[in-house]
């Protein structure tokens, strides 16, 4: 009995000792999902539209076939759509490039950005900014142009180009 | 010893990775959009004016100063006078369609054989009756229209006979300006 007890108590003992190790057993653990929802990206949209030339009276003319004279001065119009979504969203939008001549008897002026009210474009745009600007370009044939200069030519003033960028957010996620 | 070895890796490990992605956020690309409009070209008029005697066609005038070779007139006896209606038109072609034109006609001049007996003188016909004289040297053409100068000339009554079959040429210069 004694040896019985004893040989138990030592395989109990040995047993025990096992246990006590841990790392090579199985702790228990448990699994749960959580349904984080989704993730929609904002965006950022810049379209150009149809472009329009008008004459010093206001009204809308051809460049193809109105020819200017030394005294003409002709607007050209130029509107972009801007389409921004977003909480976190901020833009910039400026003229990347303008229109120019090569001719020293044109003068091109600088493009002015406006938005609908004729307002100057603010420095910054937000989501609730979308819509459209217009770029707006003064070219002036100066009656101060001598002899024949310029006449009956055709002048290549290029294009113009509008520029959309994004302003990094100022408190980004970490 | 090992546990407090591998807690303050750990922790560095997690201070690096921060400051690293500290750095990159500054390189980082923005949103953006591009958009153009077409090519844009802007045409220039020509200012111009074309001058057309009876019966011949008209002739554009060069702003070269080219002389234009107009039909003469043939069988002037002394003592007698021809006259030529020649037709100025302001062709120029502006947009605005109000390109006009302050013409300034210069005196005629004559060479040739006849030049001492051959009278002449240009004048503005009142509407195109050459018969009566308008107008002297200047005259104001809108864009499009057209008015009538009479060449007038004059064999003088003393012409020798032997000048019977003699040509002249006679000359007149036209200046343009823009106008108004």
């Amino acid at each position: 009995m004694n040896k019985m007890t004893k040989g138990a108590l030592a395989t109990g003992l040995g047993v025990a000792l096992l246990l006590g190790g841990g790392g090579t057993l199985a702790v228990w653990n448990s699994t749960v999902e959580a349904n984080a929802g989704k993730i929609v990206t904002g965006d950022l949209e810049l379209t150009a539209g149809q472009g329009t030339w008008s004459n010093a009276s206001g009204q809308t003319i051809d460049p193809s076939t109105y020819k200017v004279v030394p005294g003409d001065q002709l607007r050209f119009s130029q509107p972009v759509t801007v389409e921004l979504t977003g909480e976190q969203m901020r833009a910039s939008l400026t003229v990347s490039d303008k229109l120019a001549s090569s001719a020293s008897y044109l003068s091109v002026a600088n493009p002015v950005l406006t938005d609908v009210h004729g307002a100057t474009v603010p420095a910054e745009l937000v989501p609730a900014s979308s819509g459209v600007y217009t770029a707006s370009v003064l070219v002036t044939f100066p009656a101060s142009t001598t002899g024949t200069t310029g006449a009956h030519t055709t002048n290549d003033l290029g294009k113009i180009g509008f520029k959309l960028e994004q302003n990094a957010p100022t408190n980004p996620t970490s | 010893m090992g546990t407090k070895t591998a807690l303050k890796t750990g922790a560095l490990l997690a201070v690096a990775a921060i400051l690293g992605l500290g750095t990159v956020q500054g390189t980082l690309a923005a949103w953006n959009a591009a958009a153009a409009s077409k090519t844009q070209t802007v045409a220039t008029a020509q200012f111009s004016l074309s001058i057309k005697a009876e019966g011949a066609a008209a002739q554009q005038l060069s702003v070269s100063g080219q002389e234009v070779s107009l039909p003469g007139t043939t069988g002037l006896l002394p003592g007698t006078s021809r006259t030529t209606a020649l037709t100025l038109t302001n062709t120029s072609d502006a947009g605005s369609g109000t390109l006009g034109a302050a013409v300034q006609v210069g005196s005629p001049r004559v060479s040739g054989a006849l030049a001492a007996y051959l009278g002449t003188d240009i004048y503005r016909a009142q509407g195109t009756d050459c018969s009566v004289d308008a107008a002297p040297s200047q005259l104001e053409l809108a864009q499009g229209k057209s008015a009538v100068l009479c060449l007038r000339t004059t064999l003088a009554g003393n012409a020798p006979a032997t000048l019977g079959g003699a040509g002249a040429k006679i000359t007149f210069a036209l200046g343009a300006t823009q106008h108004p």
